[in-house]
């Protein structure tokens, strides 16, 4: 619908001028909402409860495995992910302790509604930014189809140059508990209603996936000793980098609640299977894609035969409730079998459930149709962020979030967007997954997706990204200076460790024996010595006599860089070839079908998906090698033909 | 994975099949000095030993060589071209060889072997489009040109991976997915089992690790065994005039074929013996021994018994009772760079043992030389170890391998050289300690090699093997 259609419409009305309008106040919208507000720009945040902004409708936990990469990377460009997380964390540790230092990854057990709380009260407070409890149905355009505004079901008319639309879950939402559909969003929230069609009508593709949740019990109906306790770390380094310059660290473990764990009983097992004719999976009642590594407990039973048990973790969902969230028990089956089911599960025999297990369907745009910048490439204007992309999870809403934001603000303010690429961060992986092979189930991070997973530690996301956040304007001079100090400090340390030689003394060779190394022959540089299996940087203090004090993260990135360089160095060859393509840009307005060299399926791939790069052509399914020299050969002819 | 970059490539720039002569083309800066690792100059307008130093635009007689073991490929032409003023606008070499099929992949593959990498299809064009080279007018001839080198190459590579070698290159592959999805699950998701268990799952990963390692190592050993088992493998004996050569001979073939005298200087040319050596076939060189003389004939002689030993699989080296350690040195020193298996043996053992024998084995150990053996050809004393250093070589050059595993062409044997590379890495990285995550990036590297042969890339394989294979999520 064009702005002036809407504007004709009965009863309809003005209701503000605005630089950036978000629709949806999750993960996504929210980090949206605050980088375009802090590039300055005049920006609308819009939600269906304000009740409940930036909910977390599943696992009340943010970070873990690739998850806790990605909020150190929010953190890094100058996303609030990360603050905000380490505000609210009632248990935090540091996973993959036990594997090398690319997966180390941050983990926090959340208080869901202080988290809700806090987050909407720090964007209340944040200049150039509106927040509006309205319902959003239509996306308005101008007469060429540009992006113009958006309007409420009460028909109020917002204009803005840009819309962040960040619906997460709730667009077209069915709620499936066994035989019972209800037409819902998640947590007895309001759906959305009419976004979609008008989405579609615009000409944006759309798809439907559908994900589940576990059901959540009161703590007082548990018996804990039946359960194997999980503590929380305090000394390890907070989400945000903001903090750890700041030398916070998280609250002592006496003040963190633990979690607990068990696993699933022959009982939990037989109870699934006699049942597993009531599950709408089965019987054909879903017809959204599930997520393949997040299955519902009766998926994993009915995949894995030879798997006869699972692990539930239960965790607590915040401090002023009892309630506790069952990790890894997530299921669509009816609520009359959710009770035996848990019921058979360890310390559970008395449990009283507070929330039922459901599954949830909802209408998504097929990433395909838009671009790394996550402006579409059907609607001029538009940018879309979070589940609405393909994606699930916070972490990954709020990565794209704050792309979107950015880039939102980039092109109102006529400057180029930001684009991570995947040698950069997840945050790259995951956007140059999406939007260059799309996905057919709600798309999680996993640290096997990136290539170069040695570079894209929790570690020196700063080192990879908060240059980019500094340039475009979301971090502080002040932090940046900080920032900058700290990378020095690392080289400087790096090098003296490879120029510092030891001398093979008594005292070296006792320090070597723990760790099964033996004495040298004659004098090693420290940096050799912390090649060796075993040998850490702290290790050798009493040996390195002129060592300085330095804080934990620098000695810990001079440990790995000279630990792993072997390994670093065959990533970073193949990172010198992948930027080599991903320089090559394609002008927007090229006509494949003019490049006669070209097979059938690349000129129709390429046309279809528009790659901004050679690099990403590359990476499209159908393209070949020999697609991708053509394609060069063109651009040099075009370039030649421009210039004279 | 599609590459883009301005490394050194090759090509064979004559169209496949015979023809009377071959061009074989290498662009990319830094290329001459690269291509001098396989080259040799014999004559040249300069005095020039190297194919790096021949100026631009002339011309050098010469040979390819084989840099593992400086064996003689092919006597070719070499003509160098300066950057910018060249086909492609880089540094380039220009390979003129005899046209035969196996002569031109053997060319490439030592190529290969000095760091050159092939070049994809149509790159040589594509190359000189964007550097200037071609006018714009030939924009749509040079993506012709692309194409249709794209095709004869999936055509030729359907033909050149056939049966045995393609099932056995495909069950590596896939062994090492599965590894590498196994390497994902315990490194993306909590542990679900306990530790013992993920122990004994890692072990067998490591277990699977070494076994892919070994048979990529025997694949690529099997390129070089083709010939050889073509062409019967070749040791020749080498050493001073009077050290023992021409007796060990007899004694090796089994009856008097050479003549014997205590005159040194006996032997003036070489002589070839063909024997079979537990079922080897065996080419026995007896040559003249080597010292400063004026004869004509004998220096002749002396010239073709380096010969004999450039062109040799194997080197026996006498060292006689009376040698000094100096001696020995020298005299190895002056073989064994173009040879790379080179065996000391000392001879005459039943007349007394070389009293500076410890010291000769210090020095010939800085050369790289590791085998040593003490034998008598008059006693019959030790000639069965002599002839197990045969056997051992030949072993491992991939002979027990079955005929149908025999790489034969130069790309895919570049590529599993890389992979066995990069795959001991991974192992490295198990075997320290330093995470699954380490192991599994060294791993995708190798995988990324091979994948350059069979299609497949690892992105998109490696996540649906994970979740075809294992229950994972919460
Ligand atoms: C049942 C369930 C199970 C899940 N399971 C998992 C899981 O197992 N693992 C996992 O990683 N993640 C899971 N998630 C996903 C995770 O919750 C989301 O990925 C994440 O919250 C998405 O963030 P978002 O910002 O994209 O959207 P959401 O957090 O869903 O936020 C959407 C926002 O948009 C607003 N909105 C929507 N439409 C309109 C409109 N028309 N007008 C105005 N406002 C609108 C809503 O009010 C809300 O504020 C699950 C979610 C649900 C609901
Ligand atoms: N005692 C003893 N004498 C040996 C042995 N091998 C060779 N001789 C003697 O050493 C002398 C030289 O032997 P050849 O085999 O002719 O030596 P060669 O290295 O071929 O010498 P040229 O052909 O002159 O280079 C002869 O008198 C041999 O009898 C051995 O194992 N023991
Ligand atoms: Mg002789």
């Amino acid at each position: 619908m064009t702005i002036l259609e809407a504007l004709e419409l009965d009863t309809s009305f003005e209701a503000g001028t605005f630089d950036v309008a978000v629709v949806g106040a999750g993960h996504a919208g929210c980090e949206a909402a605050h980088a375009a507000a802090k590039l300055g720009l005049n920006t609308i945040l819009f939600t269906l409860s304000l009740d409940s902004l930036a909910n977390l409708p599943c696992n009340p936990s943010i970070g873990g495995t690739s998850k806790g990469q990605l909020v150190r990377e929010i953190d890094a460009l100058g996303g609030i992910m990360g603050i905000m997380a380490d505000r609210c964390a009632v248990q935090m540790r540091m996973l993959n302790r036990s594997k090398g230092p690319a997966v180390y990854s941050p983990r926090a057990q959340e208080d869901r509604q202080m988290y809700s709380m806090e987050m909407r009260y720090y964007l209340e407070n944040l200049p150039n930014l509106t927040l509006k409890q309205a319902h959003i149905t239509e996306l308005l355009t101008d007469e060429d189809g540009n992006v113009a505004g958006v309007m409420t079901e009460g028909k109020a008319v917002y204009r803005a140059r840009a819309v962040v639309i960040c619906s997460g879950t709730y667009m077209e939402a069915r709620i499936i508990r066994g035989e019972v559909i209800t037409e819902s969003g998640p947590d007895g929230l309001p759906r959305s209603v009419g976004l979609s069609s008008s989405l579609n009508s615009l000409g944006v593709p759309l798809l439907r996936f559908k994900t589940g949740t576990p059901v959540r019990v009161n703590s007082n109906s548990v018996d804990f000793s039946q359960m194997t306790r999980q503590d929380g770390e305090d000394d390890i380094p907070p989400f945000s980098y903001r903090n750890e310059m700041e030398g916070k660290l998280p609250a002592p473990v006496e003040e963190q609640i633990p979690c607990w764990s068990i696993w699933t009983t022959e009982e939990t097992r037989k109870v699934i299977s006699d049942n597993m004719d009531r599950s709408p999976l089965y019987s054909g009642e879903i017809k959204g894609v599930g997520p393949r590594y997040c299955p519902s407990i009766e998926d994993k039973f009915m995949r894995f035969k030879d798997k006869t048990r699972h692990q539930i973790f239960v965790e607590p969902m915040g401090r002023h409730t009892n309630e506790m969230y069952l990790q890894g028990f997530s299921t669509s089956l009816p609520e009359e079998i959710q009770e035996k089911m848990v019921k058979s599960l360890p310390g559970l025999a008395n449990a009283k459930i507070q929330r039922a297990a459901y599954a949830i369907e909802y209408d998504l745009v097929d990433p395909l149709s838009i671009k790394a910048s996550l402006e579409s490439k059907v609607v001029p204007g538009l940018f879309t962020a979070g589940q609405i992309n393909g994606s699930s999870g916070y972490e990954e809403a709020a990565a794209q979030g704050i792309v979107a934001g950015i880039n939102a603000a980039m092109k109102l303010l006529g400057k180029e967007a930001v684009i991570i690429d995947r040698s950069q961060g997840y945050i790259g992986v995951l956007i140059d997954d999406l939007v260059t092979k799309g996905t057919n189930e709600p798309y999680r991070m996993m640290t096997s997706r990136a290539e170069y997973r040695l570079f894209l530690r929790q570690d020196n996301a700063d080192e990879r990204l908060t240059p980019i956040g500094h340039e475009i304007g979301l971090i502080s001079d002040d932090v940046f200076e900080k920032f900058e100090k700290k990378v020095e400090a690392i080289a400087q340390e790096t090098e003296r460790l490879k120029k510092t030689y030891v001398a093979p003394t008594e005292e070296l060779g006792a320090l070597l024996d723990t760790c099964n190394q033996t004495l040298p022959k004659s004098g090693e540089s420290l940096a050799d010595l912390i090649k060796r299996p075993g040998v850490t940087y702290d290790l050798l203090a009493p040996v390195d006599k002129d060592r300085k004090p330095l804080a934990r993260n620098i000695k810990f990135a001079c440990e790995t860089n000279i630990k792993y360089e072997g390994y670093l160095s065959l990533e970073k060859e193949k990172i010198e070839k992948f930027k080599n393509l991903e320089k090559i840009r394609i002008p927007e307005d090229i006509d494949y079908s003019l490049i006669k060299g070209l097979r059938i399926e690349a000129t129709q791939k390429l046309t279809k998906m528009k790659p901004e790069n050679v690099g990403r052509a590359s990476r499209i399914s159908g393209v070949s090698p020999a697609d991708c020299e053509v394609l060069l050969v063109y651009l040099e002819q075009r370039r030649r033909q421009n210039n004279g | 994975m599609y590459s883009y970059d301005d490394e050194p490539i090759c090509a064979c720039s004559t169209p496949a099949g015979i023809s009377g002569i071959a061009v074989i083309r290498v662009s990319g800066n830094g290329c001459g000095k690269l291509a001098d690792k396989c080259s040799v100059i014999l004559r040249s307008s300069g005095d020039y030993s190297r194919l790096s130093e021949i100026p631009g635009y002339t011309c050098a007689f010469g040979y390819v060589k084989d840099p593992s073991n400086g064996e003689k490929v092919d006597e070719v032409i070499f003509t160098r071209f300066e950057a910018p003023h060249s086909y492609t606008g880089e540094e380039m070499v220009e390979i003129s060889s005899h046209g035969s099929g196996a002569v031109k992949q053997e060319i490439l593959k030592c190529l290969g072997m000095s760091g050159i990498r092939m070049a994809y299809p149509g790159e040589f064009s594509r190359r000189a489009f964007i550097n200037g080279k071609m006018s714009l007018a030939s924009a749509e001839a040079v993506m012709d040109v692309i194409n249709s080198e794209t095709e004869r190459q999936l055509e030729a590579a359907g033909s050149l991976m056939s049966g045995k070698l393609a099932e056995e290159i495909r069950s590596i592959e896939q062994n090492l997915y599965d590894q590498a999805a196994m390497l994902e699950t315990f490194t993306e998701f909590d542990t679900e089992d306990d530790e013992a268990e993920e122990a004994a799952r890692l072990e067998t990963v490591k277990d699977n690790l070494s076994d892919c390692h070994d048979r990529l190592t025997a694949l690529c050993k099997g390129y070089g065994k083709g010939r050889i088992l073509s062409e019967r493998l070749r040791v020749a004996l080498l050493g001073l005039p009077n050290s023992g050569k021409s007796t060990l001979l007899n004694t090796l073939t089994g009856f008097d074929r050479a003549i014997v005298t205590e005159v040194a200087g006996t032997t003036r040319d070489t002589i070839e013996v063909q024997v079979n050596i537990n079922g080897i076939p065996v080419t026995l060189i007896d040559t003249a021994g080597i010292r400063e003389t004026d004869d004509i004939i004998e220096t002749i002689g002396i010239g073709k018994a380096f010969e004999a030993g450039r062109g040799a699989d194997m080197v026996f080296y006498m060292i006689p009772p009376d040698m000094t350690a100096d001696e020995a040195y020298s005299g190895v020193q002056a073989i064994c760079e173009d040879c790379d298996s080179v065996t000391a043996v000392f001879s005459k053992s039943d007349a007394g043992e070389n009293p500076d024998r410890e010291e000769i084995e210090k020095k010939l150990g800085t050369l790289g030389i590791s085998k040593f053996i003490s034998i008598s050809a008059e006693e019959d004393l030790n000639i069965d170890q002599l002839e197990d250093t045969i056997i051992d070589y030949y072993q491992e050059l991939g002979g027990g391998a079955s005929e149908g595993l025999l790489i034969t062409n130069s790309r895919h044997y570049s590529k599993f050289a890389k992979a066995t590379k990069k795959l001991s890495l991974a192992l490295d990285a198990l075997d320290n300690n330093l995470g699954t995550e380490v192991c599994a990036s060294a791993l995708r590297a190798c995988l990324d090699e091979i994948g350059e042969v069979t299609g497949k890339t690892v992105s998109a394989t490696l996540a649906d093997t994970i979740f075809s294979r294992f229950c994972i999520g919460k």
